[in-house]
């Protein structure tokens, strides 16, 4: 594995105003919500990074905003690299890096379902996991689970005394 | 005719053998012939959705071995089954899903709801969004088998529960439990 | 309504046809939901719907805390339902800087290797199943009871064990847990050559799998796959050997990688992997070390706020545990980045072209667990 150093000064090379931070153990980078599918795309391009892997797309409520992490891996080099991203105005949107890793497809599929952030570009958006009716975005910190089931099989009329 | 009187233990009524040794006459009651019957040859849907349909393949597998309670039948259609085996949790977007397979099952048909998520929701109880809180609120269950997952034992001793209210209902009317 | 309907069907043309495979399918392992676009017999694409088992767990680890949401955990992967909940450990351990003893690694690893085994073993027996073959299954569960025996006297529970904790271990092993192990290492290595002299050079089960559902390596690593389908495309990805955790630093086995990328590699890779996961338990059942099962822990665990991850390699592949702490008693957010949802997304690849009763062979040969998927 390459030095921290080194790792920093390619960073710079391309981001030249970054600051390097941790998230967990891992060297982290936070880009603005507008650039951020071309510095992926130099993450991904740079000759000597390479990040080949998108291992994992996630998103954190933070009430103010929504923090949006890119955790990059390089096959070629075992760098761990994570990329965030605040979105504080809604409607909350971002451009799709399905384009530069393919496991993105699934990945922002699943927030769009669960944070309501929509993915420009993405070839099939749509709601992963829940009903296609289903109202809200069950993981944002405004959501509240007392009851929703219930209302659910009401409301479609699945409760055994509904049915003739 | 001369008759000898038969010992059947297995068999709900009295047999009588002819001196040829054929079986040729029985008395029994219908309700109890049918029933006997079809207590016997429980044909089980295979609907697995998590954990516990591990443990109903090794109440399938050679070790609890589930055909000797006439239960090895396992159909994956549910046109051709009469017990659907709620093996894993419900969650709402399978609801309907459940609701139509025991709908298109022919009837008698029979429910066992295994597993604590079938029962009340189980650990998803209190704080999921997406878990039916109990499958006894979509379809009438007949038998619920607590554990998470219950072991093949627990399953085997439902089903055997099962097999003992299906000997006591009526053989041409349909009772569905009660919620 | 009609609107989104509409989204949801692919579209066909004339002479092709759109088929519903799942959500209640025998060959899909639980409740997962494909749409297929057949032309002819071929598939010419594929579309999957998920969520028929989402029980949001991720949002309900945000209302228990730290010491509860491990279970969970169990229900996700539940046949590496121990691996899971180390991995949760590992990461409460790491905020909270804590040193597990020695004696609590070593059974930790044990168990984790035995609930590989135990993972391979029903994987073996129902990809059997799915090839049409019925006693693979008969065989694999032989050995598998064994284990779930193990478990069962140790932890009181035969799948779900909720064994590990934040520090260590629940309790301590069973006085017969050494003898029973070995036991059970003797007996397996008298009956592997049944696995292999029943199903692996059998020629139906050959042709069904050899060059069928391929995947090359640049794809495997564009789609983040993980575990035995990745290493059987090529690609070296064991979190075991990359980032030793617990035990594992202290065991010679080797990561087994193939080339050939198609369903045949990927069972040669597993069927592997279990004389591997052999080795391991043999190296560490005669060493368990005396001492604490687990360390001291304060009833109520509040780690640093800040953020903590650790990966840990499953029977299916690399899970990523990621906790987002505030300070408070219960997590703020919790991710797990599951195998199974970044090897999905390998079907499709896979697929296109393959007859649709190759579908059957990939999904076996992809071992997918679908509450893994869906969370």
């Amino acid at each position: 594995m390459m030095q921290q150093n080194g790792f920093e000064q390619i960073l710079k090379s391309i981001f030249p105003e970054i600051t390097l931070s941790k998230c967990a153990q891992f060297n982290a980078i936070e880009l603005k919500p507008e650039s951020i599918y071309a510095g992926l795309e130099k993450l991904h391009q740079q000759s000597d990074l390479k990040f080949d892997m998108l291992v994992c797309l996630t998103a954190v409520d933070r009430v103010t905003h929504i923090e949006v992490l890119y955790h990059l891996r390089s096959t070629f080099n075992g760098y761990d690299l994570i990329v965030k991203t605040a979105l504080v105005e809604q409607p909350y949107e971002l451009q799709s890096v399905v384009p530069l890793w393919r496991s993105a497809e699934l990945f922002e599929m699943e927030i769009y379902d669960m944070f309501g952030i929509s993915f420009s570009g993405h070839p099939d958006l749509r709601r992963l996991f829940m009903p296609d009716d289903w109202e809200g975005f069950p993981l944002r910190k405004s959501y509240k689970t007392t009851d929703v089931a219930d209302n659910y099989l009401d409301s479609h009329k699945l409760l055994l005394n509904q049915q003739e | 005719m001369d008759v000898i009187k038969k010992d059947f233990d297995d068999f709900p009524g009295e047999v009588y053998q002819d001196r040829s040794g054929h079986s040729s006459i029985i008395i029994t009651q219908i309700d109890r012939f049918a029933n006997w019957a079809r207590s016997n040859s429980l044909w089980p849907l295979i609907f697995g959705t998590s954990c516990c349909a591990i443990e109903m393949m090794s109440a399938a597998s050679a070790k609890y071995d589930w055909s000797r309670f006439g239960f090895e039948v396992a159909r994956a259609s549910p046109r051709q089954a009469d017990l659907i085996i709620v093996a894993g949790t419900i969650t709402l977007k399978m609801a309907p899903v459940l609701k139509r397979l025991y709908d298109q099952m022919p009837e008698p048909k029979y429910v066992i709801a295994m597993g604590a998520c079938n029962i009340t929701g189980g650990p998803f109880m209190t704080h999921s969004y997406s878990v039916v809180n109990g499958i006894d609120k979509i379809v009438p269950v007949d038998v619920f088998i607590p554990g998470c997952p219950p072991r093949p034992e627990a399953l085997l001793h439902g089903m055997i529960k099962l097999q003992e209210k299906i000997m006591r209902s009526k053989a041409f009317v349909i009772e569905k439990p009660k919620k | 309504m009609e609107q989104t309907i509409n989204n949801r069907i692919l579209q066909s043309s004339d002479d092709e046809f759109i088929i519903n495979v799942g959500p209640q399918h025998p060959s899909t392992h639980g409740v997962l939901h494909l749409q297929l676009r057949l032309d002819g017999e071929e598939i010419a694409d594929l579309k999957p719907f998920l969520g028929y088992i989402h029980r949001g767990i991720e949002k309900m680890c945000e209302s228990l805390t730290y010491k509860q949401f491990i279970y969970l955990t169990s229900r996700m992967d539940y046949l590496s339902a121990h691996i899971n909940n180390q991995a949760c450990c590992l990461a409460i351990e790491k905020s909270l800087q804590v040193e597990v003893p020695e004696r609590a690694k070593v059974i930790r690893t044990l168990m984790a290797e035995l609930t590989r085994l135990a993972s391979h073993q029903l994987w073996w027996g129902s990809t059997g199943l799915d090839m049409g073959a019925v006693s693979p299954f008969f065989y694999a569960f032989r050995e598998r009871e064994m284990i779930l025996e193990i478990f069962e006297e140790t932890c009181g529970s035969r799948l779900t064990m909720n064994y590990c904790v934040p520090g260590g271990v629940m309790n301590d092993i069973h006085p017969d847990f050494v003898s029973k192990v070995k036991k059970l290492i003797q007996q397996f290595k008298a009956n592997i050559h049944e696995y292999d002299e029943l199903l692996t050079g059998n020629p139906i089960f050959q042709s069904r799998t050899r060059g069928v559902g391929y995947l090359p390596k640049e794809d495997a690593i564009s789609l983040a796959c993980s575990g035995p389908v990745a290493r059987a495309s090529g690609i070296s990805c064991d979190v075991r050997k990359k980032e030793p955790y617990d035990a594992y630093d202290r065991v010679e086995f080797e990561e087994i990688i193939a080339s050939e990328g198609d369903c045949f590699a990927r069972y040669r890779v597993r069927m592997k992997e279990m004389l591997e996961s052999m080795k391991i338990i043999e190296q560490l059942i005669d060493n368990i070390p005396a001492g604490d099962y687990r360390a001291k822990i304060k009833g109520i665990i509040k780690p640093p706020a800040g953020e903590y991850f650790q990966r840990v390699e499953t029977a299916r592949g690399e899970l990523g545990v990621f906790i987002v702490s505030d300070g408070s008693n219960k997590p703020y957010r919790v991710k797990f980045r599951t195998p199974n949802f970044s090897n999905l997304a390998a079907l499709k690849p896979m697929s296109l072209g393959a007859k649709i009763g190759d579908l059957v062979a990939i999904m076996a040969s992809l071992d997918l667990i679908i509450p893994d998927i869906d969370r």
